[in-house]
C-alpha cells in the first residue's frame, strides 16, 4: 500500500523539490502544509504516514508542530528537514519525538533512505532503484 | 601593518570564505541538479560607510537574503546580495522561463530565498564545526530592492556606525551561466 505524505515547508520551491524526489521514486499520495499550524491540522485531517516537516518557518515553527502531532499520536513518524546540521533545534526535535532528519539541499539517496527505516517501501520499486 | 593577530583572524577567515564556498558549490549543485564550478574566493573588510560605492551606488537593484543567526561562537546576521540580472538569469535558466515571463514569480521568489538559505548554512555548518558549537539561524527574508534600502533597512539592527563590515565574494560558473554572490557578515554586538 503506498504510503500517505504530509509535506510541511513555507518555501514552494522545496516543496515542489521534495514532492519531485518523493513522484521520481513512485511515491504519488501526498499532502501539503506551509507552516505549523496548517501541518498540525492536516495531521489531524489526513493522518499521514509519514511526515516530512521544516524545522525552521513562520507562524509556527517545526519544533513547535511536532510537539503537537507527537501529542496527538506518539508514534506519529516525523522526520524534520533542516539546512542547519549542527543545531540544537535537532536534538530538541529527536528528543520531542522526531523519528529523524535529514539535511537541505535534499540528495535524493538519503531522502529515500531515511523514509525507508521508518515506513515499509517495499512494494515501492522505483525506491529501492 | 598587520598584527600577528590579525594577520591570524584573516587567515581564519580566508579559509571559512573557501571552505564555505565549496560546502555551498556542493550544496547548490544538488538544489539546481547541474554541474557548477566556483572561482577562488574573495575576502575583504571594508568600512560601512564604503559598502554603497562598492556595490554600485544606491541606486543599483540587488536580491539581498538575510539569513540572521544566533550561536555560541557567532551571533549576527549573514546579507547575501545578488544583481538584479544575476538572479534573472538563475532563474530564467532553472525554470526554462523566457524574458517575457513574470520576471520573480512565487516559485522564483522561493527558490532564491533557498539559495540564499543554503548557501548561508553551509558557511554556518562550516563555523559551527569549527568551533564545535551549536547554531541556529532564523527563516530567511527575501528582498527586492535597490542596495539603499536594503542596507538601510538592516542597519537599524545590525549596523554601527564605526563599524567594518566583512565582504565574502564567490564567482559560480554553471554551463554558460556566471554569477557572483556576495556575502556580507554582519556581527551583532548588542
Amino acid at each position: 500500500m503506498q504510503p500517505l505524505f504530509l509535506v510541511v515547508d513555507d518555501a514552494i520551491f522545496m516543496r515542489k523539490m521534495l514532492l519531485s524526489i518523493l513522484q521520481g521514486a513512485g511515491f504519488i499520495k501526498f499532502v501539503e502544509a506551509t507552516n505549523g499550524n496548517e501541518a498540525v491540522e492536516m495531521y489531524v485531517l489526513h493522518r499521514p504516514d509519514i511526515v516530512l516537516l521544516d524545522i525552521s518557518m513562520p507562524i509556527k515553527n517545526g519544533l513547535e508542530a511536532l510537539t503537537e502531532i507527537i501529542d496527538i499520536n506518539p508514534d506519529a513518524k516525523v522526520i524534520m528537514c533542516t539546512a542547519v546540521g549542527k543545531s540544537s533545534s535537532v536534538m530538541a526535535a529527536i528528543e520531542a519525538g522526531a523519528v529523524d532528519f535529514i539535511m537541505k539541499p535534499f540528495d535524493r539517496k538519503k531522502l529515500i533512505g531515511a523514509i525507508g527505516r521508518h515506513v515499509d517501501i517495499t512494494e515501492n520499486t522505483d525506491a529501492n532503484a | 601593518m598587520q598584527t600577528r593577530n590579525e594577520y591570524s583572524q584573516q587567515r581564519i577567515l580566508l579559509e571559512i570564505s573557501t571552505l564555505g564556498a565549496q560546502n555551498a558549490l556542493r550544496s547548490l549543485s544538488i538544489l539546481i541538479n547541474k554541474e557548477i564550478r566556483v572561482s577562488d574566493a574573495t575576502i575583504n573588510s571594508i568600512h560601512c560607510s564604503d559598502l554603497i560605492n562598492v556595490f554600485g551606488g544606491e541606486r543599483a537593484h540587488f536580491i539581498s537574503i538575510l539569513l540572521s543567526t544566533v550561536g555560541e561562537s557567532i551571533n549576527g546576521a549573514f546579507l547575501f546580495l545578488l544583481s538584479k540580472d544575476d538572479a534573472k538569469l538563475l532563474v530564467q535558466d532553472m525554470f526554462s522561463h523566457t524574458e517575457d515571463s513574470v520576471e520573480f514569480d512565487e516559485i522564483g521568489q522561493s527558490f532564491l530565498c533557498e539559495l540564499g538559505n543554503i548557501i548561508g548554512n553551509s558557511y554556518i555548518n562550516l563555523i559551527a564545526d569549527k568551533f564545535d558549537s551549536s547554531m541556529e539561524t532564523k527563516t530567511p527574508e527575501i528582498c527586492f530592492d535597490t542596495l539603499g534600502s536594503i542596507l538601510s533597512n538592516i542597519s537599524l539592527e545590525y549596523m554601527d556606525a564605526n563599524e567594518n563590515i566583512l565582504i565574502m565574494e564567490n564567482k559560480f560558473i554553471c554551463e554558460q551561466l556566471n554569477f557572483t554572490l556576495h556575502a556580507l557578515f554582519f556581527p551583532n554586538n548588542g
